[in-house]
């Protein structure tokens, strides 16, 4: 056949044509994929199939089908609130709101392609991707310490069976034995949690085993709440803990997990438990992804896409947004802002100015309770704080009191908004 | 049952009237919203009652509020606000705002709203069953 133009116009057209029709076919709707279902994925896959209401596939793949939420664990081990009560499934967001969940680890990303790759072979397409992994450890960031010995020292910063194990380890501790925690440096997952824990370790070990000593080896001079904390440690559990900062060296720390010794600033301690929460760098998959700077994955905060990739918005933990914490309520703000854009890209709705918010709850004894909050605003530069607020020392007990149930009130409501 | 009716309103509505109308509001709002309000001194721009709100900006607004007041009306600690009157909402919010109304974290969010949000989410959340 003589290929004059207009032949070559048409043979390319319905080449064309052909080489998209699966594509065209397989995309009736807009795709969004959305990896790790907690505080930010769910959300986030919640609000775009409740808001674009059936206009977008939304898939959210999830490794785990009971998530237990990082927040209220250390009430587990407080002994405040079972572990049931912070596990949850995804069966609403599935059959309430139509989400394809899929149980299952992100292992490969492809943004020339648009896709995903999962653990167990399968592969999906997106038109958006919303990554929202949490954290993952730096290796050797605590010396002596690595991922093999998360069993004889936990790091209980992924909730679950290490929050279960290391509750275990406080009860089982003999009378009088010594509870260490080595902190993270910053910036790391839920600034006051090292410290909410401590407070829950001693009040388990208040009541079982007074006798017992916490050592806290603290790589910063200060900390999220400190006056709160320490003036609650004072009052509830005098004498019984000692925190280490890093004016005292805190942060010259290593352990040897089969001696079960912790060595701060060269002094070795024989402990009965031991606590190591290692420096944080975002989820893995940011970084086969390619979108991540340093530790972690910077986005714009009007929409939270990745500066990197505009089709992937990073949620929560893993993300480099300015100036709020890297906490379950924060990533539960960025996930309306992130949905909010992702259905206006996709289908065309309305788009509002970004607004965040975020408080954080901590509770250092019965019925006394803290907290800390702030709002955000969206600036070309980062998510900027506009407003704040921090408990004081010596609110009433009242209060206190007032401020702990509000932080369950929160809790039914927020789980409520991520799973529907 | 108060009534209002906005034409008598002037500008501003006066404190002494006020003073009657948020006591009626508090005996009600306390009920439902507990917290101390410091002061019964509250001056209420009538043009924050004169304002039509914007449902859909207010259904945007609204997901802020929902990370913790949830949509069945359930939480101990944190008051259902769904379908609630839309005047009590509105009166709500401006205290918070103007720091009458107690609650750290109220006054944080409600903080940043304008009239025409707090009337918008006032709107959106009196119309939800």
């Amino acid at each position: 056949m003589k290929l004059d133009r207009r032949n070559f116009i048409g043979t390319s057209a319905a080449i064309a044509a052909a080489m998209a029709a699966p594509r065209v076919m397989a995309t009736g709707k807009p795709r969004v994929v959305v990896v790790g279902g907690g505080a930010g994925g769910a959300t986030a896959a919640r609000y775009i199939a409740k808001d674009s209401k059936g206009a977008i596939d939304v898939t959210l793949v999830e490794p785990t089908r009971n998530y237990y939420t990082c927040f209220f664990s250390n009430l587990y081990i407080g002994g405040f609130r079972s572990l049931d009560s912070i596990g949850h499934s995804y069966g609403n967001l599935a059959t309430e709101y139509g989400i394809n969940v899929v149980h299952d680890w992100a292992v490969g990303i492809d943004r020339g392609s648009k896709t995903v790759t999962l653990a167990g072979g399968a592969t999906l397409n997106y038109d958006r991707l919303i990554l929202s992994p949490g954290i993952d450890f730096i290796d050797g960031s605590v010396e002596g310490w690595s991922i093999n010995a998360q069993n004889k020292m936990p790091h209980a910063y992924k909730a679950g069976s290490q929050t279960e194990l290391l509750k275990a380890q406080i009860e089982a501790m003999p009378q009088g034995g010594v509870f260490a925690m080595v902190a993270p440096p910053n910036p790391y997952r839920c600034p006051p949690g090292p410290y909410e824990r401590i407070s829950m370790t001693a009040h388990l070990l208040k009541a079982s085993n007074p006798t017992a000593k916490i050592i806290v080896a603290d790589p910063k001079p200060k900390f999220s709440k400190m006056g709160l904390f320490q003036e609650g440690w004072g009052s509830h559990y005098s004498g019984m803990i000692d925190w280490i900062g890093s004016e005292f060296g805190g942060g010259n720390v290593s352990v040897d997990p089969d001696a079960m010794t912790v060595t701060i600033d060269g002094e070795v301690t024989k402990v009965d438990a031991c606590n190591v929460i290692p420096a944080m760098k975002a989820g893995r998959i940011c970084e086969i992804a390619g979108i991540t700077e340093g530790n972690w994955a910077p986005v714009s905060a009007h929409t939270m896409q990745s500066r990197v990739d505009e089709n992937i918005h990073v949620l929560g933990d893993a993300s480099a947004q300015g100036d709020m914490p890297k906490s379950g309520y924060s990533a539960n703000s960025q996930a309306k802002v992130a949905a909010m854009a992702v259905r206006g890209a996709l289908t065309g709705s309305k788009v509002f100015p970004a607004k965040f918010s975020n408080t954080c709850w901590s509770l250092i004894d019965t019925n006394d309770g803290v907290k800390v909050g702030a709002t955000y605003e969206a600036t070309d530069e980062k998510i900027a704080k506009i407003d704040g607020f921090v408990s004081k020392t010596g609110e009433a007990a009242d209060l206190r009191k007032a401020t702990y149930e509000e932080s369950i009130g929160w809790y039914s409501g927020i789980t409520a908004d991520m799973f529907g | 049952m108060l009534k209002y009716n906005h034409k008598l309103l002037s500008e501003r509505v006066t404190v002494r009237m006020l003073k009657h109308l948020f006591a009626v509001q508090t005996v009600i709002l306390l009920g439902f919203f507990p917290g101390s309000v410091h002061s019964d001194e509250i001056d209420l721009p009538a043009e924050i009652l004169n304002l039509d709100g914007d449902r859909e900006y207010g259904e945007y607004l609204a997901s802020d509020c929902k990370t913790c007041h949830e949509a069945d009306g359930t939480g101990d600690g944190i008051p259902n606000i769904h379908g609630r009157p839309r005047i009590q909402l509105i009166t709500l919010l401006y205290a918070y705002r103007e720091k009458i109304k107690l609650n750290e974290v109220m006054q944080m969010q409600a903080g940043r709203l304008s009239n025409e949000e707090i009337v918008a989410l006032a709107a959106y959340f009196e119309g939800l069953n």
